[in-house]
């Protein structure tokens, strides 16, 4: 079945190449979804991943004709490459936010209870903690925990030493630890 | 406990930001939205060109030569004038320096004075050199008789410009050239009752006597220094894979006469997508002659290397010049879309044909690609500028972008701010 998508998909890429009526209009409906899901994650706000979402199909539409030097790899996974680097540039261009004192002197007591009461959380208040990390954090936590990147690759991608990037990951999980007691455990 | 918190939240966080419904794809906003991005790319180059142009326009214009008037003459090359009872009148009318040869030729011109004996005139003739000569070097000099007959080049002789009727007016005989003056403020008067009647005056245009190519942009006025172009123009692509795509493009360019009828040029065009280095190397003859350019152009995935020749020839003594050659291009690297090393030999005939209100309209073909110009050239204080419209049609592959039946059309418009335009 998932070879029947791809190669589906792949005549839509190669009616993109050869410049066929519609073709980009079709590109574009079929893979906004996918695209738009990866931005997400990133911004946490519908608005800016609808901008960003749109910045990625422009590049994509710009630099179609790279996709056929690249040896393998399917053609999702070079659209959601070009869909993470299009966040992480947005994050590097405008990443003032840095780590706020208060927000590092919380100190995070977990009990038994407190970690059961995770599942009882809605989406929106997994946002909202997501939200209150620093921008650089919410980056590296993403890359490493949710796309499964190594620290090595966080690092190139993100233009910082992979040391830095192990420090922003053990910072980010004791800030959520922090805003979860918080939040959630008055 | 802490890494099972962390694990759990991490799990929790996944399922959340995976189970975002995204919203509903929006095709019109979307191509609203890579409008204003190509927009605001052009705006951008527009900006980065005006920038460029003033920042160079500060840089050139202070500097000795640019204390040159504009001048534009009225007459047209190789205007041969006698004796007569009106002056000769260069006038100031539009904005751009020039200028221009004045040969005093003391040649016998048919206009013999018929009362005179043969006798008489030569030795009449003779008289009036050795005065010419005297007044032009201010020192009395016996010209010897292989000297007689020969065309008289150097200053004018004073009786023959009336300096006083035209304020202001200055003849500057430029060292090394010999023979050729430029006027450096509103006008020239020339007497022409006081010539002889042996003695005829020659006045070159040397602007309409130069070559002028719109193409290459390249213009031969007195070239001894540097000089700065900027290019920026539309290319308009109808059909092939940039399917109705305006692309914005912005260039300049640095050029250096080598000698009066030699320069070098350097520069560079960039469009959204590429970028591309040419350099030209330009050799003419100042009137009708041969015209020899060397060009190279480097683009991101190879060079290119075309090798022109033209003959340019005037058909009328109308100042339209009409030029035909061939070029070759050789493609020296990897092809652009194919990828594969080809040496590429290419024949193009072209023809230019330039009149004398600097409107140009040029064609080439070569093997199966038509190329039609339409080009105007103007002056704006001391500075040039060109206005071109070029309508390209692919018949086949194209060599440089390997697109097939695609037509472009192409609105540019560059600027020359040099000196002694």
């Amino acid at each position: 079945m998932s070879e029947v998508l791809e190669d589906c998909e792949l005549e839509l890429f190669s009616n993109l190449i050869e410049g066929k009526t519609k073709s980009e209009e079709v590109f574009y409906n079929h893979f906004y979804g996918f695209v738009f899901s990866i931005v997400f994650k990133y911004v946490l706000d519908r608005g800016d991943a609808e901008e960003l979402t749109n910045d990625c199909f422009i590049k994509i539409f710009n630099s179609k004709r790279k996709y056929k030097n690249e040896k393998g790899g399917t053609l999702k996974a070079w659209i959601g490459r070009i869909a993470i680097n299009t966040a992480v540039d947005h994050f590097r261009k405008s990443n003032k936010k840095r780590i706020t004192d208060s927000l590092e002197s919380k100190h995070e007591v977990i009990s038994d209870g407190q970690v059961e009461a995770i599942s009882r959380l809605q989406a929106e208040d997994v946002f909202e903690m997501l939200k209150e990390l620093p921008d650089d954090q919410r980056m590296v936590y993403i890359l490493y925990e949710m796309e499964g990147y190594n620290h090595n690759e966080v690092g190139e991608l993100c233009k910082i030493r992979s040391s830095h990037s192990r420090m922003l990951l053990t910072r980010a999980k004791r800030n959520l630890r922090a805003i979860y007691s918080e939040k959630f455990c008055q | 406990m802490k890494a099972d918190f962390d694990k759990i939240l991490s799990e929790k966080i996944k399922k959340e930001l995976s189970s975002v419904s995204p919203s509903a794809s929006n095709w019109q906003h979307f191509r609203k939205v890579k409008r204003v991005k190509r927009l605001k790319w052009v705006a951008r180059l527009f900006l980065l060109g005006i920038i460029l142009f003033l920042a160079i326009y500060l840089l050139a214009v202070p500097g000795t030569d640019n204390e040159i008037q504009p001048v534009a003459l009225k007459v047209s090359d190789s205007t041969r004038y006698e004796s007569g009872t009106a002056p000769l009148e260069l006038k100031v009318d539009s904005g751009f320096s020039e200028s221009f040869d004045i040969i005093l030729d003391n040649e016998h011109s048919g206009t013999d004075n018929s009362n005179a004996t043969d006798t008489e005139v030569n030795r009449e003739r003779k008289l009036e050199r050795k005065k010419a000569v005297a007044n032009s070097r201010g020192k009395e000099e016996i010209i010897s008789k292989n000297d007689f007959g020969r065309p008289y080049i150097g200053k004018l002789p004073d009786e023959l410009q009336d300096t006083k009727s035209v304020s202001g007016s200055e003849l500057d005989e430029r060292k090394g050239l010999g023979k050729r003056f430029i006027i450096r403020e509103n006008a020239l008067k020339i007497e022409l009752s006081k010539l002889k009647p042996y003695q005829y005056l020659v006045v070159n245009d040397t602007l309409t006597s130069n070559y002028f190519d719109s193409t290459t942009y390249y213009s031969s006025i007195a070239r001894t220094r540097w000089s700065y172009k900027l290019l920026q123009s539309f290319d308009y692509l109808r059909s092939g894979s940039f399917d109705n795509k305006i692309i914005p493009s912005f260039g300049f360019g640095i050029e250096r006469s080598l000698t009066d009828q030699m320069s070098l040029e350097f520069g560079i065009k960039m469009t959204s997508f590429n970028s591309t280095g040419f350099m030209e190397m330009d050799s003419t003859q100042t009137g009708n002659g041969t015209h020899v350019a060397l060009q190279s152009e480097y683009h991101q995935k190879g060079v290119v290397i075309p090798i022109a020749l033209k003959y340019r020839f005037k058909p009328s003594q109308e100042s339209m010049y009409f030029s035909i050659g061939l070029v070759s291009s050789f493609s020296l690297s990897e092809n652009f879309k194919t990828t594969t090393k080809t040496t590429d030999l290419v024949g193009v005939v072209t023809t230019d044909i330039i009149n004398a209100n600097r409107t140009s309209l040029q064609s080439n073909y070569y093997l199966g690609h038509l190329r039609l110009g339409l080009g105007k050239q103007f002056y704006i204080s001391k500075h040039s500028f060109e206005i071109a419209v070029t309508y390209d049609r692919s018949l086949r592959e194209n060599f440089f972008t390997n697109q097939v039946n695609y037509d472009r059309f192409s609105l540019t418009l560059k600027y020359v701010i040099g000196k002694k335009r």
